[in-house]
C-alpha cells in the first residue's frame, strides 16, 4: 500500500529562491499562462489566487482570464464536477467510456466496501471522492486489512500551515471545506463519518496522460501506471498514439459539460492500437493543465503548450509574435511598509533575473513600482511568488504594463 | 360572582441536551434529554390581567398530539371559567376540556374539525379522505399521550386561576385549586427564560399570532409549499438545486442527477446544461475565484474605479499592524476573513479599539479563523442583496438583522417564537430560525434586555449584529421601489468580472430611494454562488421568480430550447439507478407521494433499478424528482433520469412490482 500525502508546499515566510525560476508545482500552469501571456505583448494582473487578467496592450484587463492556469471558458459547473470522482466517472460512463470498476462508500460504511472490494477482486485504491485533482488517495491496497488500513488513513485530515486563502493546494474556485470536523482519542482531526472515498480497481497497462481540449489533443505523455509517482517513461507520445484514444481524450473532456481544458489518463493495453482491439479505462480527469507534472524536465516546452492554451483562448494573439524579452512597467500594490520593502524586493527581483529601481507610486495604497526589461518568464515567476506570499514581502496585486 | 377570561395560551415544546457528565447539573437539569411542554398563560380576572409560566409535567409529547393540539386548541382562548368556589372553577374548567374531547367524537363533528382546518396542501391531500379523518381522530384521541394532555392543560387552567385569585385576594376561591394527577408546576421566569426556552423547539399560540410587519409590508406566508419541502433536508444546497431543477422540469427539460446538489438539464436536441447548487455553466471558474476572494474583488473594482470601501487584507494573526491601520482610517471598521462564507466570522460597526480587540477573538474562534483577514471601512447603510443574471436586475433583497417588535404584553423570547413560526412558513428561512444563543443574549445585553424582557408596544429589538438570513435576518423584497442607479452599478459590478453571468451582488445603501451619488453607498462583495431562496421567498414583499430567470438565462446562454410558459402541471417519469431494490426504497417513495397527493407507479426494472412515474402539481413533483437520489437510510441511489411522459394515471400512488 502507498499514499501520496504530500508534503506541505512553501512554509509560510520562507524565501523562495527564485534563480532555478522554480515555483511549487501547484503553481506552474499559472505562471506559464502569465509568461505565455506577457511574451506576446499583453498587460497583466495578477491577483490572489493566482487570478490572471490580460488584455491586449493599454486596455482593460480581463479580456481574457485564467485561474491556476484554467481558461475562463471552463465553467464554474464543470471545474465543480471535474472535482466529484463519482459524478465524473458516471458522466464518462454514460459518453460510452469506460472507466475501472468502483463505487463510493461513505467511512461509516466501510463494510460495505469490503464486500464490494472482494467482489471486484484486490488491489484496489481509495482516494477522497469530493476535492481537489488527483487529491488523496492510496494505492496498491492488496487486502481488507490494508483497506480498512487505508480508510483510517484518509480519515486523517491533514494539518493545515494556514488557512484556506494561502493553501496553494486548494484551488481559488474549489469547496470551502467547512463541514464539521471529529476529534479523536489523540486529538487528531477527522474527516466526518459521512466523508465519500472513491474504491476502484487497480488498472494494468500503459497510462498516458493527454493534455486535451474539447476537439484538440496538445499533449500526450506516456507515464509509470502509479498514480502515486507517474514518473515520465516518454515525454511526447502523441502522434505515435492511435487517433482512437487521442479521439477518447477529446470525448473524455467533452463528457463533461463546460469543460474546456482537462488532462485525462487513460490506461490501455497498447497505445498504438485502436480501442476496439483492447481492454482500456480513463482513470482520471483534471480541469488543470497540470504541465508540472506533465513536463517535469521541459521549461520550454511547459511555455510552448501554455501558449498553445491561450492562443486557443484568445484569438487577438494568434498571429502576434512572441518576445524573449520586454519592456514593462511593473506596480505591486498592498506591500506592507512600502518605502522599507524597496530592497527586499530588489534583491528577491534580482534573483529571478530582474534589474530593478524601485519607487513608491502611491504610499497609502502601498504601491512601489520598476520601469525595466526582462524575460517574461522571470518576470512572471516573480509577480506569481510576490502576490502567493512565498517572498518574505507580499503584494496584494501586481500589474504589468508593456511600454 | 368573579370570571377567569383566558386571553391567550402559549406553549412551547423543549428538549433539555444530554448533560454532560463532568457539568455540574443546575437543579432543574435532572434528566439529560427531557422533553416537556412549557405554558405561557394570559388572562384577566375581573378585567385585572393575569400571566403566568407553567411546565405542564407532560413526560414526552407525541406529534400527531402535538398537531391536534395546534389546530384545534383556539376552542380553550375567550372562553371564561367561573372562579367563584373551587367546585363552580372545577366544573367550568372541566366543561371547557369537554369541548376539545368532544372533538373528534362523532362522524359529524369530525368531518366540521376537518372543514375547519386551514387549507395545507399536505393536510388537505389525506384529511380530504373521511376513512382517514376518523382514523386520525380516533387514533389520538385513544391514546394515553392525548389524555395526558388533556389533563394537564385541565390542571394548567386550574392552577391559573388559582395563582390569579391568590394574586388578587378575591377570596372565595380554595388555594389548593389544582389537585392535580398530572404534574403540572409553575415556573419561575429566570427558569424558564434561561434553562428552557434556548432549547425550545416546536411552539403553538391561541390566538394565533398576528403576521410580522416591516415597512408597511406583512409577512409571507408560502404554506402550500413549505409541507412539500421537509424532505429536502436542512442544508442549503438541496433546497438550491431543487428550485432550479424544478423550474428546468417545469420548462420542458429532462434533468439527470447525482446527489442532492448536482444535476444536468439537457433539452430536446441534447444541448446540457451542468449545475451544482447554483454553480452553474453560465459563470466560469475563474468568476468564482475573483469572487471568492474578497480583497482580489475590492482590487479589481478600485482599478476600475467602482464604489468599494476603503480597506486591505491582513495575514492571519497580524492583529498590531491591523488595529493601526483602522485607527489610520477611522472607525467605525469592519473584519471579516477574506474567503468568507454566510457571514461566518464577520463582525461589522466596530466603534473603537476595544471592541476590534473582541472582535479578533470573534474572528478567531470562527471556523474560518485560520486565514487572511480584511479591515476596512464601515459603511453606514442597510445591506441589500441585487441579483443580477447575464446583466439583468432579477430581484433586490433588502436584509436586515433579526429583530421582533414588542407589543407591551409579551417577552422578547416569546416574540422570538412568535417570529420563528412564521419564519417556518418561508421555504427559504425554515432553517434560518432566530437562535436563542450567546450571539443573541450578547445584542439584548447591549440594549440592557434579557430573554424576559417585555419590549413596548412598537418597539423593535435587534437580535443579531450581521444581517444574514441564516443568523435570524428578515428579507424584504424592494426591486419595485429602489432606485435605477443603485441597480445600475450593481450591474457594472457583475460587468467588470470576466465570464461573471449570476452573481448576488451585497451593496450597503442608506436609502434605496435615493440615487447613488446622494449618499453613503458601496459595494460590500459579489456572492458567485448566492441563494436563490433569499429572493424567490422573501419574508416580506413581493415574490421574484429568480429560478426560472435563472432557467431562461441558462437556455438562452446554452442555446437550449425550453417551453415559453413553464407549466404549473408536471408529469414525470423517473429511472433511479444504484442499490434500490430491497432496502426499503419503493415503499419510502409511496410514503411520500401518499403524503404529497401525487399520482402515479413505482416498480423495480432491474436488479439495480426502479421506475417511477408521478403526476401533480408541480411543487409536489419536482420534490419527489430532486429527492429521489436520497432515498430510505439502507438505499445508496447514484442516479436518476428525469423525462417528461403522457401518460394517464389514475388517482393515487401504488407499488406496481
Amino acid at each position: 500500500m502507498a499514499n501520496n500525502e504530500s508534503s506541505p508546499t512553501s512554509p509560510n515566510g520562507a524565501h523562495l529562491d527564485l534563480s532555478g525560476l522554480q515555483l511549487p508545482p501547484e503553481m506552474e500552469d499559472g505562471f506559464q499562462l502569465h509568461a505565455a501571456m506577457l511574451s506576446h505583448g499583453l498587460d497583466t494582473v495578477l491577483l490572489p489566487r493566482q487570478l490572471l487578467l490580460g488584455c491586449v496592450a493599454g486596455g482593460t484587463p480581463g479580456e481574457v482570464a485564467f485561474v491556476h492556469g484554467v481558461p475562463n471558458s471552463s465553467t464554474l459547473a464543470a471545474v465543480s464536477f471535474a472535482h466529484d470522482k463519482r459524478v465524473r466517472r458516471a458522466l464518462l460512463e454514460r459518453a460510452g467510456i469506460p472507466v475501472p470498476k468502483g463505487a463510493t462508500f461513505s467511512i461509516r460504511g466501510y463494510a460495505t466496501a469490503l464486500r464490494f472490494a472482494k467482489r471486484i477482486g484486490y488491489p484496489v485504491m481509495l482516494r477522497e471522492a469530493l476535492g481537489e485533482n488527483p487529491g488523496r488517495m492510496m494505492t496498491d491496497i492488496r487486502d481488507a486489512d490494508e483497506l480498512l488500513t487505508a480508510f483510517d488513513a484518509l480519515r486523517l485530515v491533514p494539518e493545515q500551515s494556514g488557512g484556506t486563502a494561502s493553501d496553494l493546494a486548494r484551488s481559488a474556485y474549489g469547496r470551502y471545506g467547512l463541514s464539521a470536523e471529529e476529534i479523536d482519542d489523540d486529538g487528531r482531526r477527522l474527516a466526518p463519518s459521512g466523508t465519500r472515498f472513491l474504491l476502484e480497481k487497480m488498472t494494468t497497462g500503459q497510462r498516458l496522460c493527454c493534455l486535451a481540449t474539447t476537439d484538440a489533443v496538445l499533449l500526450i505523455v506516456h507515464v509509470q501506471n502509479d498514480p502515486l509517482r507517474p514518473e515520465v517513461i516518454e515525454q511526447d507520445v502523441t502522434q505515435r498514439v492511435h487517433g482512437d484514444i487521442r479521439d477518447a481524450a477529446m470525448q473524455s473532456v467533452r463528457a463533461v459539460p463546460g469543460l474546456s481544458v482537462g488532462v485525462i489518463d487513460l490506461v490501455v493495453e497498447d497505445m498504438t492500437s485502436p480501442t476496439s482491439k483492447q481492454a482500456w479505462s480513463v482513470v482520471d480527469c483534471a480541469e488543470r493543465p497540470h504541465l508540472a507534472d506533465l513536463l517535469p524536465a521541459d521549461k520550454k516546452r511547459r511555455l510552448q503548450i501554455a501558449n498553445l492554451l491561450l492562443s486557443r483562448e484568445f484569438s487577438p494573439i494568434r498571429n502576434t509574435p512572441q518576445s524573449e524579452s520586454i519592456n514593462v512597467t511593473l506596480t505591486a500594490s498592498g506591500v506592507p511598509d512600502a518605502s522599507a520593502a524597496i530592497a527586499k524586493l530588489q534583491m528577491q527581483a534580482k534573483s529571478a533575473g530582474i534589474e530593478t529601481t524601485w519607487e513608491v507610486s502611491d504610499p497609502v495604497e502601498g504601491a512601489v513600482s520598476s520601469t525595466f526589461a526582462s524575460a517574461p518568464t522571470g518576470i512572471a515567476a516573480f509577480s506569481e511568488a510576490l502576490v502567493s506570499g512565498l517572498l518574505s514581502i507580499r503584494a496584494m496585486v501586481v500589474e504589468t504594463r508593456q511600454a | 360572582m368573579h370570571h377567569f377570561h383566558i386571553e391567550s395560551l402559549e406553549g412551547v415544546e423543549y428538549v433539555l441536551p444530554n448533560a454532560r457528565p463532568e457539568a455540574v447539573l443546575e437543579e432543574h437539569e435532572t434528566v439529560s434529554g427531557k422533553k416537556g411542554v412549557m405554558c405561557f398563560v394570559r388572562g384577566r380576572l375581573d378585567g385585572k390581567p393575569y400571566q403566568g409560566i407553567f411546565d405542564l409535567g407532560l413526560p414526552q409529547v407525541d406529534g400527531g398530539v402535538w398537531r391536534f393540539l395546534d389546530e384545534t386548541g383556539e376552542q380553550v382562548v375567550g372562553t371564561r371559567i367561573d372562579t367563584t368556589d373551587i367546585s363552580a372553577t372545577r366544573r367550568s374548567v372541566d366543561e371547557v376540556m369537554r369541548i376539545l374531547s368532544q372533538l373528534g367524537k362523532t362522524r359529524r363533528k369530525r368531518r366540521a374539525m376537518r372543514d375547519a382546518l386551514p387549507e395545507r396542501g399536505i393536510r388537505k391531500a389525506w384529511v380530504g379522505s373521511r376513512a382517514h379523518a376518523r382514523l386520525y381522530a380516533a387514533r389520538i384521541l385513544k391514546g394515553k399521550p392525548y389524555k395526558d394532555l388533556i389533563a394537564s392543560l385541565r390542571d394548567l387552567l386550574l392552577s391559573s386561576v388559582a395563582e390569579a385569585v391568590a394574586a388578587y385576594d378575591a377570596g372565595g376561591a380554595a388555594k389548593n385549586a389544582s389537585g392535580s394527577e398530572s404534574g403540572v408546576m409553575s415556573l419561575s421566569p429566570e427558569l424558564a427564560y434561561e434553562s428552557y426556552m434556548p432549547h425550545a423547539q416546536r411552539y403553538f399560540a391561541w390566538p394565533r399570532p398576528l403576521p410580522p410587519h416591516f415597512d408597511g409590508n406583512v409577512a409571507n406566508s408560502y404554506e402550500d409549499e413549505v409541507p412539500y419541502l421537509t424532505p429536502l433536508g436542512k442544508g442549503g444546497e438541496g433546497a438550491k438545486s431543487h428550485l432550479l431543477e424544478r423550474q428546468a422540469l417545469a420548462s420542458g427539460l429532462a434533468t439527470l442527477r447525482f446527489n442532492r446538489s448536482a444535476f444536468i438539464a439537457t433539452d430536446a436536441h441534447g444541448i446540457k446544461m451542468a449545475f451544482r447548487g447554483s454553480r452553474s455553466g453560465i459563470s466560469s471558474g475563474v468568476a468564482f475565484g475573483l469572487c471568492a476572494h474578497k480583497e482580489a474583488t475590492r482590487i479589481h473594482f478600485r482599478r476600475l474605479g467602482l464604489p468599494s470601501p476603503r480597506g486591505r487584507m491582513f495575514p492571519r494573526g497580524a492583529y498590531e499592524p491591523a488595529m493601526a491601520y483602522a485607527e489610520q482610517i477611522g472607525f467605525p471598521v469592519v473584519c471579516k476573513p477574506v474567503l468568507g462564507v454566510r457571514g461566518i466570522g464577520v463582525v461589522a460597526n466596530i466603534q473603537n479599539k476595544e471592541e476590534l480587540a473582541r472582535a479578533f477573538r470573534i474572528y478567531e474562534s470562527s471556523q474560518l479563523g485560520n486565514d487572511d483577514f480584511i479591515i476596512e471601512k464601515h459603511v453606514n447603510g442597510r445591506d441589500y442583496r441585487i441579483v443580477i443574471i447575464d446583466d439583468e436586475v432579477v430581484a433586490a433583497v433588502q436584509r436586515e438583522p433579526a429583530s421582533v417588535v414588542g407589543d407591551g404584553l409579551r417577552t422578547v423570547g416569546e416574540l422570538i417564537h412568535q417570529k420563528n413560526d412564521y419564519r417556518k412558513r418561508n421555504p427559504h428561512l425554515i432553517h434560518r430560525l432566530i437562535k436563542f444563543d450567546d450571539s443573541t443574549r450578547f445584542q439584548l445585553e447591549r440594549r440592557g434586555l434579557t430573554f424576559a424582557s417585555v419590549p413596548h408596544d412598537g418597539q423593535r429589538v435587534i437580535l443579531a449584529n450581521s444581517c444574514n438570513l441564516s443568523q435570524g435576518g428578515d428579507s424584504i423584497e424592494v426591486l419595485d421601489v429602489i432606485h435605477p442607479s443603485l441597480l445600475e452599478t450593481a450591474r457594472q459590478a457583475v460587468r467588470a468580472i470576466p465570464g461573471l453571468r449570476y452573481c448576488g451582488v451585497d451593496l450597503l445603501i442608506q436609502d434605496h430611494r435615493l440615487p447613488i451619488d446622494q449618499q453613503e453607498a458601496g459595494i460590500c462583495e459579489l456572492n458567485a454562488h448566492a441563494a436563490i431562496g433569499s429572493a424567490e421567498y422573501p419574508m416580506f414583499g413581493p415574490h421574484r421568480g429568480v429560478a426560472a430567470a435563472f432557467i431562461r438565462h441558462a437556455a438562452a446562454i446554452h442555446g437550449a430550447e425550453i417551453k415559453a410558459e413553464p407549466s404549473t402541471d408536471l408529469c414525470l417519469k423517473l429511472q433511479v439507478r444504484g442499490q434500490v431494490v430491497g432496502v426499503g426504497y419503493r415503499r419510502w417513495f409511496w410514503h411520500l407521494a401518499d403524503e404529497f397527493g401525487v399520482s402515479g407507479w413505482i416498480r423495480r426494472s432491474g436488479p439495480r433499478g426502479v421506475e417511477v412515474v408521478i403526476c401533480g402539481d408541480r411543487v409536489p413533483v419536482s420534490v419527489l424528482a430532486s429527492v429521489a437520489i436520497k432515498g430510505p437510510k439502507k438505499a445508496q441511489p447514484t442516479s436518476v433520469e428525469t423525462h417528461h411522459v403522457l401518460e394517464s394515471i389514475a388517482n393515487g400512488f401504488e407499488i406496481r412490482g
